[in-house]
Order: structure tokens, then C-alpha cells, then sequence
């Protein structure tokens, strides 16, 4: 039975706004009793430099750009496999029951620890192990994250979108120009910015006009003479591999194919080789010259690709477009190949429903910044929502916007096999296409909406990229110190263990390794959740709202790498199985270190609470400011 | 506790936006590769250094303002607000608001409304105080603010700060 997708958005965007209204400003005022008398650290520390009172709106745009990314892109893309409905239900339901109560706890319970890190608040409320845990789950963290993105990038780039090469690539010279205009030359932001985004439109119609598709370097002569006879004729060659093989092999030319197989996975290593050098060498650079500027140019893609969607989307509505037809089954109980719903589904979309590494974000920077107590229920559950809002956007993209064809036999979606042949790509590539259908929509050409949502996408991922290889090795420096090994502590070496570890992971093992990914970043919800709970706990406060969340999520984890052990011991998949059997430990640490923090009792919190204090008429108060 | 924005319709008499890059937007677009806020994961001052001392910088002038103008935040006759240049979609409506609102003359507001200011930039009342992302003396800001409070209505500062 055809769905409507924007009827599905709408009813999802209609329960989250609801769930603000009534759980999250219960939460807000019955269980964290924000108080908007009490003063923030944004006021007792403030130095406007960290610590800064902002206004609701200047910091909700501050912490969405913080969290929205790549992260409720991929996840949603790929767990679309068991149907739309599964993954809308858990993006709705896990965005508000576990991912904004997790914001939210995070944010209020730094906020009552003057601003500090969760980091520190673990160790503090759990003990000194909880710390050097929580060093560990980052660091396996942002290593997966950037294998994961890595791995997406050079897939995307070699077997859909060549045409995204260019002006990816031309970005960053579009931004360091603008670094050193803005910077160095101080010409005015406004005239450098129109001149950047101008110029960032040429390169993405250069991009159209003239793909790079780097596997044709790889593959024989032979090979590239076929295909470039195939244009020349006036016949459809998708310009990535994947399109370019199927053309290969509907024209009878099996061994061309795959000599051309074989070449696209040449390219797609020598890319991930190229990419772990511009990492590195991105990491060095002064942060003004292309970082900031990137950064700047990143957040008018975001907001421009998200008005865009929601715009096509809703044009394709009002227009009885087909991509407003849902092809896709509510639920595919056992696609082939795939492994099952339950545990992956809840570990496959992290970010879109619930991820610990919003807890960074708002423990570390944002919670300095509340003006008042009872902004975090706006910044910190509403942002959340926000980011959920977008990764249906995603499922509708993939589900609607494809096309039926990407959920029949031979399409990228038919089985499991499909969306793991080509890396992450197939995932991104999805989204960009989909994307770029719901963006023809408002009458931009699909070739061009194609290369912007594309563009968009890399962009995302390779300034995560520079940044994250640059903290990785600070994470590397405090993992040697805290294990007394000062010598091995240097930045050099530190940079070398960072690369090393992208590295490790930037392997073509397509969604496994997001699922590893996502399975770490609910470990480091888990332990937030942990936090959170036990800072209730010691308050008297009920903690079912948050200790649920944490055990399934802890359940989830430890069942999804239980799952996966034995199929990489299988497989022989030895890294792969290592890195499951440490998060399977750590997991088994946290839940003892749950239980013996809970044994501990309540007492030790080395914070002033003022729940005795917390009368009739100060609940009338917050209730007033939380509406 | 001071509130940070006026609760009535009234427009405050001096509105400041200081434009500097935010600690959290410089690690990474996007969630999964920012870790901003803990010192021991981002080496502390040492991971952005240049951006930390711009920051620094403009701790002063905003220290400066909430000491000498606290009565004056009391009573939302001031505002001040820092925002990052990538949120556009707060700080392009906001200047064009100040713009409108304190009318600054035409050519003036133009330059605030196109962004015609390099970075960092302070802008009070729909004018652009700092010259070529230099940043101004907490003194001569003080010095526009009191100016602007002690004239009979709200209006844009006189040319010589700018």
C-alpha cells in the first residue's frame, strides 16, 4: 500500500512537538526542577569568553550546528533495510523517551556542576575509573567515526558521485580564500561570503559539466575504451563505477567489468590514502585558514540543503508528485542477508534517535552558556528533537524520494549484500539521490541538486575529519598520561597513534562498521545516562526516566556485539572482532560500575542541592517560565 | 540576576552584537568530531590558540560592558549578545532588526545589513564600531555606550567611534 510521505513527516514532526510540550516540560520541571531563579554558570562565571549568558535562540543555533551532521544522515540511511516504519518509530520514540531526556540530563546535570565536562562529572559521581572509561569509549569513538566517514567519503566519490570531486575539493580553496580575505586581508564578510558562495555554485556546475571518475585511471585501456565509446554513442554510463560496471556488463563485456571492479577498488583505497593525508595535513594547518572559513561555508550548506528537502517535500505534496509516494514496505521482517532488527536497529540509528556525543557538546560548551536554568529544556530536549526531525527527512529521502526501483530485485535496498557492495557510499548515495529528487521538485535540476546534497555531505565529513584528527591526538596524549607513560605522550607520536587509528577502521566494511560506530556512541550514552541517574538518585528523585533508557541502551549494545563476535570470528574478521570484544568489555565495566555506584548509596554528591529548599512557589515559578 | 534581554515591547536604548567565532564551532561541523569543553580531550587553550586569544580578547570588552553597564542590563536599557558568524540565521535577521530600528543612515546601515565588517566586529545600536576586525579599547566602547544612554532617545553613535 503507497504511504504519503509527507503525511508520515508531518504526524512524526506533530508527536515530537507534542512530546516538548508534555514530557519534556515535565522532566524539565518535576524531575531536573529547573529553577529560572537559580543563576547559571553563563552568570556566576561569566568572563565572556566560555562563560556567556546568550539568548535561547543565538544558542540553539550555536548547539544544533553542534550536533546536526553527518551522524542522523548515515544511521537512518542504512536501517531503512527493515522498512520505514521500524526506523520512524525509533527515530520518534527514541528521540524523545532516550535521546532528549539524554540531552537534557546532560545539560542540567553539568549545568548543577558548574559547567563541567561530563567527563568530569562521571568521575566525580561514579569514581576515577569512570574517566579513564570514558577516555577509552572516545577514543574508539572518533577513530570508528572517522574510518566510518572516511570509508563513506572515498565510496561516494568512486562508485556514485565523481561529480563531486571538484567541488569538494575546490571548497576548500573557495574557503581559504575567504580565510585569508576575511582574515588577513579584512575585506568585509558580507562581499566575501556572496563571492565564496558564488563561487562554490560555479564549482558545483564545473563538478556536473566535468566528473572525475578516478577508478577509469586504474582500469585498463581496454576498459576505458569501451566506456568512453559508450558515451561517445550517446548511451546512459552512470559516471560511478557501480553504473559504469552495470553498463559494462549489460553490453556482454564480463571481463571489462570487472577489470573495473577491480579498479574502483584500487581508487577507493588510493582515495582513503588521500584523505588520511589531507587529515593530517588539514589538522596542522592554522585554524583560520581553512577550518573557520569551511566551518562558516558548512553552515549555509546545512541550512540551505534542510530548507530545500523540507521545501521539496512539501512541493511534492501539494503537486501529487510521485516522490511523495513511499515505495518502500512499512516493515521487512528479515531482508536478505541482514542481520536482525533487534539489537541493530537501535544501534544503527544513533544520532537520529539518541546519541552520546551530544553529551560533549552539551556538557562541555553549551551548558556555559544557558542564560537560564529553564533554557535547557529548549536548547537541550528541543534540539534534539530538532536533529530527529531531520533524520526523517533522511528516511524519506530514501524511502520516498529513490525511486521504487532502489527496492526491487537488483536495487541498492533489495538486500543486505546491496547496501554493503559499496561501502557507505551506497548509504550517502541514497540520501544524495533521494535528496535531489524531493530538490527537482522546486525545479532544480536533479544533476545539480545531485552534486549540491553530494558536496554537502563530503563537506560534513571532512571538516569532522581535520578537527577530529587534531583532538584525537590530544585524547591519545591524556590516555598515555593517565597510564603514566609521560614519553609516549608527545604530539608526534600522539598525531601517529590519531592517523593510525582512522586508518585502522577507514575499511570498506561498509555498515558493519557503522554499526561498531553506533554501538560505542550508545556506550558513551549509556554512561551519560549513568551520570544522570545516579545524580537523581542521590537526590531522591525518581530515576525510572533515565535508568531505563540506559538499560536498554546497555542491552542493546552488549546484544548487538555478542551478535557480531561470532560472525567476525567467523568471517575471521580479527580487527573487527577485537574491537567488539572491547566494547563488549567496556560495556561489562560500565554495567559494574553502575552497580556499584548504586551500592554506594546516596550520599557523596560533592554539589550544593537544594531540594529541601525546592518549594511550592518555586515550582509555580519555573512553571510559569517553562510555559 | 541580571536578565540578559528585556521582557517588555520596548527596544533597549543600546543593543550590542559581538561577532567572534564560537569555541564549539571550530572543532568540526557536525556531531561526532566535537569534544569542545573538555580540556584534557582538546589540549586545552593549546588545540585553537588563535581563536582562544581572539576570544580572550573580547572576554575583556564584554567584561567591561556588563561591569560598568549593570545597572543599565538591570533595567534592559542594554543588550549584548555574541554570536558565532555561521549562525546566520540568528545574527543576518538581527542586524537588519537594529538596523530598522535604530537607524543608523542609510550607507551606515547598508554595510551592517550586507556585513560589510571583517572579523571579529562590534556592532552597537546598527553600527559597526570596530574598523578592519580590529578590536576597539573597552574604553571607547564604554565611552559610545554612555553616549548613546546619556542622549534624550535611542539613536546610532556619533561617526567619530566609527
Amino acid at each position: 500500500m503507497a504511504s504519503n510521505a509527507v503525511l508520515i513527516s508531518l504526524c512524526s514532526f506533530a508527536v515530537l512537538i507534542l512530546a516538548y510540550f508534555t514530557y519534556g516540560k515535565y522532566l524539565a520541571r518535576r524531575i531536573f526542577r529547573l529553577d529560572p531563579d537559580r543563576q547559571t554558570p553563563a552568570h556566576y562565571k561569566q568572563d565572556g569568553v566560555d562563560y556567556i549568558p546568550t539568548r535561547v535562540p543565538v544558542l540553539f543555533g550555536h548547539h544544533f550546528a553542534s550536533i546536526a551532521g553527518l551522524g542522523p544522515i548515515l544511521g537512518p540511511a542504512i536501517a531503512v533495510i527493515w522498512g520505514w516504519g521500524p526506523a520512524v518509530l525509533w527515530v520518534v520514540v527514541g528521540c524523545v523517551f532516550m535521546g532528549a531526556v539524554h540531552d537534557l540530563g546532560a545539560l542540567t546535570v553539568s549545568l548543577r556542576y558548574q559547567g563541567r565536562s561530563i567527563g568530569d562529572v562521571c568521575s566525580d559521581l561514579i569514581g576515577h575509573r569512570a574517566r579513564f572509561l570514558f577516555l577509552l569509549i572516545i577514543f574508539f569513538l572518533m577513530s570508528l567515526a572517522m574510518g566510518a566517514f572516511v570509508n563513506a567519503i572515498s565510496a561516494l566519490f568512486v562508485k556514485f558521485n565523481p561529480d563531486a570531486i571538484i567541488p569538494s575539493f575546490g571548497l576548500m580553496l573557495v574557503a581559504m580564500c575567504i580565510g585569508i580575505a576575511v582574515y588577513r586581508l579584512r575585506i568585509g564578510l558580507g562581499p566575501a561570503t556572496a563571492v565564496g558562495l558564488i563561487a562554490f555554485g560555479g564549482l558545483i556546475y564545473w563538478g556536473v559539466l566535468q566528473p572525475l571518475p578516478t577508478y577509469a585511471w586504474f582500469a585498463s585501456e581496454e576498459t576505458q575504451e569501451l566506456l568512453a565509446e559508450g558515451r561517445a554513442a550517446g548511451e546512459s554510463v552512470d559516471n560511478g563505477s557501480i553504473g559504469a560496471v552495470a553498463f559494462l556488463e549489460q553490453g556482454g563485456h564480463e571481463q571489462a567489468a570487472a577489470d573495473l571492479t577491480a579498479a574502483a577498488s584500487t581508487a577507493s583505497r588510493t582515495w582513503i590514502y588521500v584523505l588520511l593525508a589531507y587529515g593530517f595535513i588539514a589538522s596542522v594547518l592554522p585554524v583560520w585558514l581553512l577550518l573557520q572559513p569551511r566551518d562558516y561555508i558548512n553552515s549555509f550548506q546545512l541550512y540551505f540543503a534542510l530548507a530545500l528537502l523540507v521545501a521539496g517535500l512539501a512541493v511534492a505534496a501539494a503537486t501529487g508528485s510521485e516522490f511523495n509516494v513511499i515505495d518502500a514496505a512499512v516493515y521487512r521482517p528479515q531482508p536478505e542477508g541482514a542481520p536482525p532488527m533487534v539489537p541493530f536497529l537501535f544501534v544503527t540509528i544513533a544520532c537520529g534517535a539518541v546519541s552520546g556525543f551530544h553529551s560533549l557538546v552539551s556538557s562541555g560548551t553549551t551548558v556555559r552558556q544557558l542564560n537560564r536554568e529553564t533554557d535547557a529544556l529548549p536548547i537541550g530536549f528541543g534540539a534534539m528533537l530538532t536533529e530527529g526531525a531531520l533524520a526523517i527527512l533522511v528516511i524519506m529521502a530514501c524511502v520516498a524520494g529513490l525511486g521504487a526501483a532502489a527496492w526491487q530485485e537488483g536495487g541498492a535496498y533489495a538486500t543486505w549484500g546491496g547496501i554493503q557492495g559499496g561501502g557507505l557510499g551506497v548509504q550517502l548515495s541514497a540520501v544524495v539521490k533521494g535528496g535531489a529528487n524531493f530538490l527537482s521538485v522546486v525545479g532544480i535540476s536533479p544533476r545539480i541538486g545531485t552534486a549540491f546534497l553530494a558536496v554537502t555531505v563530503v563537506a560534513f565529513a571532512m571538516t569532522t575529519l581535520d578537527s577530529a584528527t587534531r583532538l584525537l591526538r590530544f585524547n591519545v596524549e591524556e590516555i598515555f598520561r593517565s597510564l603514566k607513560m609521560e614519553p609516549l605522550a608527545n604530539r608526534y607520536f600522539a598525531s601517529l597513534i590519531a592517523v593510525a587509528g582512522i586508518a585502522l577502521f577507514a575499511q570498506p566494511k561498509g555498515a558493519v562498521l557503522w554499526v561498531l560506530f553506533g554501538t560505542t556512541n550508545q556506550l558513551l550514552a549509556g554512561l551519560t545516562l549513568l551520570a544522570v541517574s545516579l545524580f537523581l538518585f542521590k537526590l531522591r528523585r525518581p530515576i525510572v526516566y533515565t535508568i531505563i533508557p540506559m538499560v536498554i541502551m546497555l542491552a542493546m549494545t552488549a546484544w548487538a556485539m555478542a551478535f557480531q563476535l561470532d560472525k567476525f570470528r567467523d568471517e575471521e574478521q580479527w580487527l573487527l572482532f577485537s574491537v567488539s570484544v572491547v566494547v563488549l568489555a567496556m560495556t561489562a565495566w560500565l554495567i559494574v560500575e553502575a552497580i556499584l555506584s548504586f551500592r554506594r548509596g546516596r550520599g557523596g554528591l560533592s554539589i550544593e542541592h537544594d531540594d529541601e529548599s525546592h518549594d511550592e512557589p518555586a515550582e509555580v515559578t519555573a512553571a510559569t517560565h517553562l510555559g | 540576576m541580571p536578565e540578559l534581554t528585556s521582557g517588555t515591547n520596548s527596544a533597549p536604548r543600546v543593543s550590542i552584537i559581538l561577532i567572534r567565532e564560537s569555541a564549539e564551532q571550530v572543532t568540526g561541523s557536525g556531531c561526532c568530531g566535537r569534544l569542545e569543553g573538555d580540556s584534557s580531550l582538546t589540549g586545552g587553550a593549546r588545540a585553537f590558540q588563535r581563536a582562544r586569544s581572539q576570544q580572550e580578547a573580547f572576554g575583556i570588552l564584554h567584561r567591561a560592558v556588563v561591569e560598568f553597564f549593570a545597572d543599565e542590563q538591570r533595567r534592559s536599557e542594554l543588550t549584548i549578545v555574541t554570536v558565532d558568524p555561521r549562525n546566520q540565521v540568528y545574527l543576518f535577521p538581527k542586524l537588519v532588526k537594529d538596523v530598522w530600528r535604530y537607524r543608523p543612515g542609510w550607507w551606515c546601515g547598508l554595510c551592517t545589513a550586507l556585513q560589510f565588517f571583517s572579523l571579529p566586529a562590534v556592532i552597537i545600536n546598527g553600527r559597526v564600531l570596530s574598523r578592519r576586525g580590529q578590536l576597539l579599547d573597552p574604553d571607547a566602547l564604554c565611552h559610545a555606550i554612555r553616549e548613546i544612554l546619556s542622549a534624550p532617545h535611542a539613536q546610532s553613535v556619533h561617526g567619530e567611534f566609527s
